[in-house]
């Protein structure tokens, strides 16, 4: 009965909102609403040269708050109405940094305790006589749990005079107007895809404690997901969970910092190169894209990765200089066709493995260890070919068929060698474009690709579709032999690089692995030369060179066996059973291709201080594994509104079940689980 | 090994926060509309998989919110109910606001409210323990919802385009809602299908 009757009061206060008179001052049942002014008598001769503050203020009842310009997931900002005399503007509300306020799953931004909006006033050209009186309808929605709407008109008048004077509130208007006027962080590149939106932004300073984002439109992003950061080089990347609405073009917000010194607050404010967002349509946006990947192709040509390749090239071409133009230019675009085609082919492999649903990056197969692998036998072969260790003719712009007419095979192999090895080489522009390309639909992500391998094979194109320029180049001459060996050293020096990097991966006993291969192939090259005997010497070759591929198996099977599997399989009825039998069940989704998975697995849930925890508490873990299509995952992850995984759930022994972030750390789960 | 492997998740974590996380959300236009079994005022239980081959409206409610207030008492909600409903739709409320807490009718008050607020909903339906409001990642009251034939969620997102508990502010609004219903009973997508909803939070549990 009193929720009722409170209730039909409620119902009653918002049918009738108390619309006060017009006054300085109005006190609602929620919220003191009061207009101020920076001057209590204004200057009617500069009044029209100098705009000057008013302050629209909510003195707010206890608990209750009250919105900024973005509500957060509910709410509403207050809207004000001005009525002034004639030629007199008001600006919009300059709003002061909010705070957060969490509801459940949902999140508010606003202000408690007192909530302030500053207007700049800007009198007419010709200046004021008399007086300036200055009116307001202002509405807003106030909100404890309960939401109330309030409504006030207020109005102020302020004398002109001879000279401005100060009222008693303009050492507070100052001070608000500080605390709004807030450095501006340029965003430096923006990428979205289906489900994050990543910032960079230039920063200066130590790394914070903690941050958050307040993007100033509603619907961008999920309001009380983490936003994970980074800060390295003065560059700070944020990680924005996406929200149901598309990022807009000229994404804006607040960005507040935690750090020893205190709160802080930057306005963050759109890149200059506009951002391509999931499903933007190709437009002015998509050229700029294309005209970076272009341009990052071209510089690509002279990074330490490329140069080797080309430099071959280089020497293939300068051969051809005596040769009829048609064949330079069949040849040039042979090569440019292989460039091209190569990079379509990594791009469209990248479109699949993310219409897979994992996340990839620039370089992405060079996380394979046998991808590596067979980049190190290639260069090496290839550096053998130059040493002059064997006369095999392997196309690859050294040998001899690039001298006669089926010389454009050799040219489009060179051209997909060097995007080969261009890929784990970034040039400046390319990070945008590939960051974009990822966001594209494939068509215009395609198109991306296209523009590097065009980028790339450019220089020589121009060459190419210009001989005359080649006829500058040296003459072929005996020179050239001694240039070819000499070129060996720096494809040796590129597979050193390689081999390193698969230390990396694999440790020393995989580089040690692939160098023992080497070795090996160098044998079958030597049978090969030494052994004579027809048939028994290709047999001996071949038969060695297969063996010297032993490390491709053993690395392949390295692989799998990385593969964890800790947890009971998953079944509903499983749940079930540990639950009836009073003990708390951790469940977690995850799959193979699913990179933060695998990163929480290894960061927290495969630690050993997780599972002494979970072992301790008698917590039976489930693994859901949803690297195959499972309709019983499927499912569950339906219980709580996903359907992908990561998905972390605690189901106490009794109680609702608890969901855990997307982020995990070994204390996120002692928290989460206690 | 282990520190190859420290080396791998590093590169992993790197990758992670570069790339993000694959998640995908619910409740996004384009998607199948999660599941649900509730029960409506009179005790009969509605599953979203019952209504399938019928377009289906849901409209999140909390008749105390001042937002539903206006959309209901200004006659603008029931009005849409009876056309849509005319047309062969069916249209669910659905009130999600726990129990203590504003919004909050047990059934046989909730069915007075429905008729004191001239609900012409096909069911109104109760959450009341926010499951399916989460489930659809329901963040107001009002938000509407459109379901196609086909179960696939068309529309999710605010009645109309002005934010506000005024009913002078109808007349003015693009209303989102009801031309999304007319997009997806024509066979076509809705222009937009995801806009921000307006009004009160859903009213949760605490947990």
């Amino acid at each position: 009965m009193n929720r009722w009757f409170l209730s039909l009061c409620l119902m009653l206060a918002a049918l009738m909102p108390l619309r006060a008179l017009a006054a300085e001052r109005v006190a609602l049942e929620h919220t003191t609403a009061s207009l101020v002014s920076e001057y209590s008598q204004i200057d009617g001769q500069i009044a029209g040269k100098s705009p000057f503050w008013v302050l629209f203020r909510l003195d707010i009842q206890e608990g209750w708050h009250t919105y900024w310009i973005n509500p957060g997931d509910s709410g509403l900002a207050p809207s004000l109405e001005w009525d002034l005399p004639e030629g007199v503007q008001a600006g919009e509300i300059v709003w002061q940094p909010p705070h957060r306020q969490p509801f459940g799953p949902l999140m508010n931004y606003g202000y408690s305790d007192v909530a302030y909006h500053l207007v700049q006033i800007t009198p007419p050209k010709e200046g004021l006589k008399g007086s300036l009186p200055l009116k307001v309808s202002a509405s807003w929605l106030v909100c404890e749990e309960e939401c109330i709407p309030e409504e006030a008109e207020l109005s102020l008048t302020v004398p002109v005079g001879e000279v401005s004077v100060a009222s008693a509130q303009s050492e507070d208007i100052k001070r608000l107007v500080q605390t709004a006027s807030l450095e501006a962080l340029p965003i430096t590149e923006l990428t979205s895809d289906e489900t994050s939106l990543t910032l960079r932004l230039p920063y200066q300073g130590a790394r914070p404690q903690d941050l958050y984002i307040y993007p100033r439109e509603a619907g961008v992003i999920e309001t009380v997901a983490a936003q994970p950061f980074d800060l390295k080089d003065n560059v700070l990347t944020v990680r924005l969970t996406r929200g149901m609405l598309e990022v807009p073009d000229a994404f804006e917000g607040l960005l507040e910092v935690r750090d020893a010194d205190g709160l802080r607050h930057y306005v963050i404010t759109a890149p200059d190169v506009s951002p391509v967002s999931a499903s933007a349509d190709v437009g002015t946006g998509f050229w700029l894209i294309l005209l970076s990947a272009f341009a990052g192709g071209i510089i690509l040509n002279a990074m330490p990765c490329v140069f080797p390749v080309l430099s071959l090239k280089a020497l293939a071409i300068s051969r051809k200089a005596g040769q009829g133009d048609a064949h330079i230019r069949r040849d040039g675009l042979a090569y440019t066709a292989g460039v091209v085609i190569s990079f379509l082919l990594i791009g469209g492999l990248f479109l699949l493995i993310r219409v897979g649903g994992d996340a990839v990056g620039w370089g992405f197969h060079m996380q394979s260890p046998l991808v590596v692998t067979a980049l190190i036998y290639l260069l090496f072969v290839i550096g053998l070919n130059l040493s002059g260790l064997y006369d095999i003719t392997l196309s690859f712009g050294g040998g001899q068929s690039l001298t006669q007419t089926d010389g454009w095979s050799g040219s489009f192999a060179t051209g997909a060698l060097a995007t080969l090895v261009a890929t784990p080489c970034t040039a400046p522009f390319m990070a945008t474009a590939l960051g974009a390309a990822l966001t594209l639909p494939a068509i215009g992500a395609l198109g991306v690709f296209a523009a590097l391998g065009l980028g790339l094979a450019f220089p020589f194109l121009l060459l190419s579709v210009f001989p005359a320029l080649l006829r500058k180049l040296p003459k072929p001459g005996p020179w050239m032999e001694t240039f070819r060996q000499f070129l060996a050293f720096p494809m040796y020096l590129a597979a050193v690089w390689l081999l390193w990097v698969l230390g990396q991966q694999g440790g020393i006993n995989a580089a040690a692995l692939v160098l023992t291969g080497l070795v090996v192939f160098t044998l079958a090259v030597w049978v090969w030369r030494r052994v004579s005997g027809g048939k028994v010497r290709v047999v001996m070759a071949v038969l060695i060179a297969l063996v010297s591929l032993f490390p491709f198996v053993i690395l392949a099977r390295g692989g799998e066996a990385q593969v964890e599997n800790t947890g009971t399989a998953f079944s509903t009825d499983r749940i079930e059973q540990a639950r009836a039998s009073g003990e708390g069940v951790f469940v977690y989704g995850t799959a193979a291709w699913c990179i933060t998975c695998k990163v929480n697995e290894r960061v927290a849930l495969d630690t050993a201080e997780v599972e002494a925890f979970m072992a301790e508490r008698n917590i039976t873990v489930i693994r859901a594994d949803w690297t195959n299509a499972d309709p019983a995952i499927t499912d569950w992850l339906a219980q709580f509104g996903r359907n992908g995984v990561p998905l972390y759930v605690y189901y106490p022994p009794s109680g609702e079940p608890v969901v855990l972030p997307q982020v995990l750390t070994p204390a996120i789960v002692r928290e989460k689980l206690s | 090994m282990k520190y190859s492997r420290r080396l791998v998740s590093v590169g992993l974590m790197a990758a992670a926060i570069g790339f993000g996380p694959y998640i995908a959300h619910a409740a996004r236009p384009g998607t199948a509309a999660p599941a649900f079994s509730l029960k409506d005022v009179d005790g009969k239980t509605v599953t979203l998989a019952s209504l399938k081959g019928k377009v289906v409206v849901i409209d999140w409610a909390n008749y105390q919110c001042p937002f539903d207030k206006m959309h209901y008492e200004s006659g603008n909600l029931p009005a849409l109910q009876k056309k849509y409903t005319d047309k062969g739709v069916v249209w669910l409320t659905i009130h999600s606001s726990a129990p203590g807490k504003q919004g909050y009718h047990a059934p046989a008050d909730m069915k007075k409210e429905n008729v004191r607020v001239k609900n012409a909903a096909t069911y109104v339906l109760t959450d009341y323990d926010g499951k399916v409001a989460r489930a659809y990642d329901a963040k107001t009251t009002p938000q509407i919802y459109v379901i196609d034939k086909a179960g696939v969620l068309q529309y999710n997102g605010a009645i109309d385009s002005i934010p506000s508990a005024k009913a002078e502010t109808l007349a003015k609004a693009v209303p989102h809602g009801a031309n999304a219903i007319d997009a997806v009973l024509a066979g076509k997508k809705p222009s937009p299908a995801a806009t921000q909803p307006y009004g009160c939070n859903i009213k949760f549990p605490d947990s």
